[in-house]
């Protein structure tokens, strides 16, 4: 029986998600068994061509985020030839780090990169258009706003757990399947109700202030709102096993939102605000917890750090720029 | 220009990121310019402007997902000298514990994924030509391989984690310290390691190295190219990768620079231009001198080979011994020996690692110091496994990111890639049908440095009046244009 | 330019939305531009609220509420509702959004005027400030 084919594709990405999949390890060799690894840059020497010539593929695994026009016709060409189309790590699904250059203008990221310290000169040579470069798009897209993908799996890279779940489904599979709806790995609620650390009492989390990263030194089992600093457990899917946490290290929220939440930063603005001080709220006035508050310098980096290409105030602030 | 012909290797594989490469033929099929184009960009320059100082660390780690340790650790160390703070000594030993590890994950990466299926499957048909095709070949050699994923991987978890995009560094510090079970766990999987990283050691020296397809890589003076090499070195001129002085030295192994990370400027330059979303670093003293040698700095494992007196561990420095020996002297300049250099490297961090985790430091509770005076300004230097890594940071009294500049290895080798694939282009299509085995020779020059090309990609908008932009069809339909077709 | 702003008000029944009250029955005359919603405490309100406003056409969103410290009926969903909108505007800021296009006042039920006062001036505020969507409409 001919072996199924099984297609690995980017976006522009940073390696993590490749080796997230080499981290797959021996169960490679099972992979192999059962699909023809038709294409992946890392790890296999097929061209561009054939992906152009191939008619039908069985599994598409897309990963990174859509930053030139050739990425976005790369996936609109892959979901059309693709029964089974994985948006694999949160770059594809949700835009992830890089998705914070969603709202940049193109005029400032050329003059960020010009004014560098060390760039001394730029020329424009005089080249064969056959040699431009792919165009960078006004914006970041990702996989969920320009294709409906079969199964999702978030993760900066995907957990351990979320790659063995893909493993197993992609063992499982038979010619032919197709999902009857979008298959997302991780669990349906968020990472507080799997994190290891447990608040005083969950019915009155307080927040005893706003603390970043290098004024305090982290507790190891404290709940990290209950020290002060800010974690996005409370708007993160539980898609993993809290690496971080055990680490001692807030979640960043890689995971992607919990179900239920449409904007990870909107979502956290008003937990955050809910358990800020509120032992201490008519003590303080407003005065002082906007003191608090303004230690939160970087709003959208913190809340929307993986988030922002798919968020709602995006789309208010294409509003304000570009009257869409 | 009417005969010119385009021959396009799109994308580059078995390398890590998106890149291509164009070779320009004119009428007499000669070639007249090759272009390796880093392809895609994401802007982290742009967008870490405006973020907290302290989650630089976390943020920079995903410029690149197989080194993201590398960014990740030298963030920390730039965003250290930013807050004026010194981790303290159990925290600094910690640090350099851990960065071992990375470049034993890096390397046995790219060896097992990417290098090796050109040796031992040199002749093979393109499909077979990779990690699967090496387990029909060599069925031990690829099980041991796939192995060590595993092994690098759960030791990852228990420092980092996470294996990939760690949370680690804090500025100060570490996020925790090790406990005595972890430091077991951690001896056990490094042993099994050590021993099958010595038999594909054995492996690489008995069936590569001696092979007649490496050796005529290596003796091939297309694949070569005398250039500069930058590295870290340590006080006494050894082998160093989290921590040391940056040294420079000529084509004839001449010092010519020895500076602090903070004065790096000094030393680099940055050319830019329009048919790369990378930079090309060159060696500020002398001048941008064009594509050709004058201007090219290497860096990676072969630069810090040529640079270092010595390899400070027992199998690694024997190993070392063996490269010298062979070459019979230094700089050594052939393009193919980075990957033996890998292999050196990889012996020599199991070694250290091994020999630091006894230090009882090492389980000591103090993680971090929080004490310092900012001083807005902050360089780290590390050597990441492709090479110096530099990351600058300018903050605000906000202590919120106001410039960022980040040079990676990959960059730095960008000049060095472009102006020797022109020779190795010329020399393998010399009096050769053009075929895939034929193109992929070409390849086997750029994979020899292990280029990393997320970590080169740089924003760069090309939208302006002057050059008109080609939105160009991924798949390459252009009338007027003769492209080589190869079956 | 044709364009007339379109404002939000969330009010708080027990004191804004009283306040307004008060000044229908005593027929003083406010701005037509605002749409009022009662509400049952400002504390109710979520950013995301404030934020849907803007995406289904507003130009600016106005929040009345009870004074602090004491007057909240619910005791403290005005001191939420500071905290979210304080740090909504900060996000505002960072996005390219004009933060003064939400405001925050605390209006009690007998304080007709200021509320009066209030609405006009905001009114006058957005017209300067344009239409959210960059362009007339």
């Amino acid at each position: 029986m001919n072996k199924m084919k099984l297609a690995i594709v980017y976006g522009a990405i940073c390696g993590g998600c490749d080796v997230a999949l080499a981290n797959w390890g021996e169960r490679l060799i099972d992979i192999s068994n059962k699909y023809d690894i038709i294409y992946w840059n890392a790890a296999v020497d097929a061209k561009n061509d054939l992906l152009e010539s191939v008619r039908e593929i069985d599994i598409g695994i897309y990963m990174g985020i859509i930053r030139t026009d050739y990425h976005l016709e790369l996936i609109k060409t892959l979901r059309e030839k693709t029964r089974i189309l994985v948006a694999y790590g949160t770059c594809s699904v949700y835009g992830d780090i890089p998705g914070l250059s969603a709202l940049i203008k193109s005029s400032r990221l050329l003059n960020d990169i010009k004014n560098t310290v060390t760039t001394t000169h730029y020329s424009e040579e005089n080249i064969s258009s056959s040699i431009s470069l792919p165009r960078l798009l006004d914006s970041v897209y990702t996989v969920i706003q320009v294709v409906n993908p079969d199964i999702i799996v978030p993760g900066c890279p995907p957990s351990e757990e979320s790659n063995d779940e893909l493993i197993n489904i992609l063992l499982k599979i038979e010619p032919g399947y197709k999902p009857g709806g979008v298959i997302v790995l991780g669990e349906d609620r968020s990472l507080c109700y799997i994190c290891p650390r447990k608040p005083e009492d969950f019915h009155r989390i307080v927040m005893p202030g706003i603390y970043r990263l290098h004024e305090v030194k982290l507790d190891e089992r404290k709940c990290f709102l209950e020290q002060g600093v800010i974690c996005l457990g409370p708007a993160t899917r539980a898609a993993c096993k809290t690496p971080c946490i055990k680490n001692n290290f807030p979640c960043t929220g890689c995971m992607g939102p919990a179900p239920g939440v449409e904007d990870t930063g909107l979502k956290l603005i008003s937990s955050i605000s809910s358990i800020l001080l509120v032992d201490r709220e008519k003590e303080l006035l407003e005065k002082g917890l906007a003191k608090q508050l303004d230690k939160i310098v970087d709003p959208m980096g913190l809340f929307y750090r993986y988030t922002l290409p798919v968020s709602l105030v995006k789309k208010i602030s294409e509003k304000e720029r570009f009257g869409k | 220009m009417e005969n010119t012909r385009y021959l396009i290797i799109d994308p580059v594989t078995r390398v890590e990121g998106e890149s291509r490469v164009i070779a320009i033929l004119d009428e007499n099929s000669e070639v007249s310019e090759v272009y390796y184009q880093i392809l895609t960009t994401r802007g982290y320059e742009s967008f870490c402007i405006g973020r907290a100082v302290e989650d630089l660390p976390r943020i920079t780690s995903t410029v690149c997902g197989v080194c993201s340790w590398a960014h990740h650790f030298v963030s920390g160390k730039a965003v250290d000298e930013l807050l004026g703070r010194k981790p303290p000594i159990p925290a600094y030993k910690l640090r350099e514990l851990a960065y071992y590890i990375q470049i034993i994950d890096s390397h046995l990466l790219h060896l097992g994924v990417m290098a090796l299926p050109d040796f031992i499957l040199h002749d093979s048909q393109p499909v077979d030509r990779n990690i699967i095709g090496l387990i029909k070949k060599e069925p031990r050699l690829a099980t041991l391989l796939l192995k060590t994923r595993n092994l690098v991987k759960e030791i990852e978890k228990i420092i980092g984690g996470k294996p990939i995009h760690a949370s680690f560094i804090i500025p100060g510090g570490v996020t925790r310290s090790l406990n005595r079970e972890d430091v077991e766990k951690i001896n056990r999987l490094l042993r099994e390691l050590e021993g099958i990283v010595s038999e594909i050691t054995v492996f690489f020296n008995e069936k590569v190295v001696k092979s007649s397809v490496f050796e005529n890589y290596l003796q091939n003076d297309a694949y070569k190219l005398e250039t500069y090499y930058m590295s870290l070195v340590s006080r006494d001129n050894s082998l160093t990768f989290y921590d040391g002085l940056i040294k420079i030295i000529d084509r004839n192994g001449r010092e010519v620079a020895v500076f602090k990370p903070i004065d790096y400027s000094k030393y680099i330059g940055e050319y830019m231009n329009n048919w790369s979303y990378s930079k090309f670093p060159y060696f500020k003293p002398n001048g941008w001198k064009g594509f050709n040698e004058e201007s090219v700095i290497r860096v990676g494992p072969l630069a810090r080979l040529n640079i270092v007196d010595k390899i400070p561990s027992e199998k690694a420095g024997e190993e070392y011994g063996k490269i010298l020996d062979y070459f019979g002297k230094k700089p050594i300049h052939n393009t193919i020996a980075y990957h033996w250099a890998r292999v050196v490297e990889t012996i020599y961090c199991i070694e250290k690692m091994l020999e630091l985790l006894e230090d009882p430091d090492i389980v000591s509770k103090e993680t971090v110091d929080l004490t310092g005076e900012p001083r807005y300004e902050g360089v780290g230097v590390i050597e990441a496994p492709r090479g110096i890594l530099i990351h600058h940071y300018k903050a605000d009294d906000r202590l919120i990111a106001t410039h960022v500049n980040i040079i990676t290895p990959t960059t730095f080798n960008n000049t060095a890639i472009n102006v020797e694939l022109k020779k190795v282009v010329k020399n393998v299509l010399k009096n050769r049908e053009i075929d895939r085995n034929v193109l992929n020779k070409i390849e086997i020059d750029i994979r020899a440095y292990d280029p990393c090309n997320s970590c080169a990609a740089h924003l760069f908008n090309l939208e302006n009046n002057t050059f008109k932009i080609l939105v160009i069809d991924p798949f390459r339909k252009e009338k007027n244009t003769v492209f080589i077709k190869i079956t | 330019m044709n364009w007339k702003p379109r404002i939000i008000a969330f009010f708080c029944k027990w004191c804004a939305g009283s306040a307004a009250e008060l000044a229908g029955v005593s027929r003083l005359e406010y701005s037509s531009n605002i749409i009022p919603i009662i509400i049952p405490c400002t504390g109710r309100i979520s950013p995301r609220h404030i934020v849907e406003a803007f995406l289904n056409g507003a130009d600016g969103v106005l929040i009345g509420g009870c004074h602090i410290p004491n007057d909240c009926h619910y005791l403290s969903g005005n001191f939420k509702a500071f905290k979210r909108t304080y740090l909504l505007k900060k996000l505002f800021e960072q996005i390219g959004l004009e933060p003064s296009r939400v405001r925050i006042e605390w209006i009690s039920a007998t304080e007709s005027k200021k509320l009066v006062r209030v609405v006009n001036e905001f009114v006058e505020e957005i017209k300067k400030m344009g239409p959210l969507s960059g362009k007339g409409d």
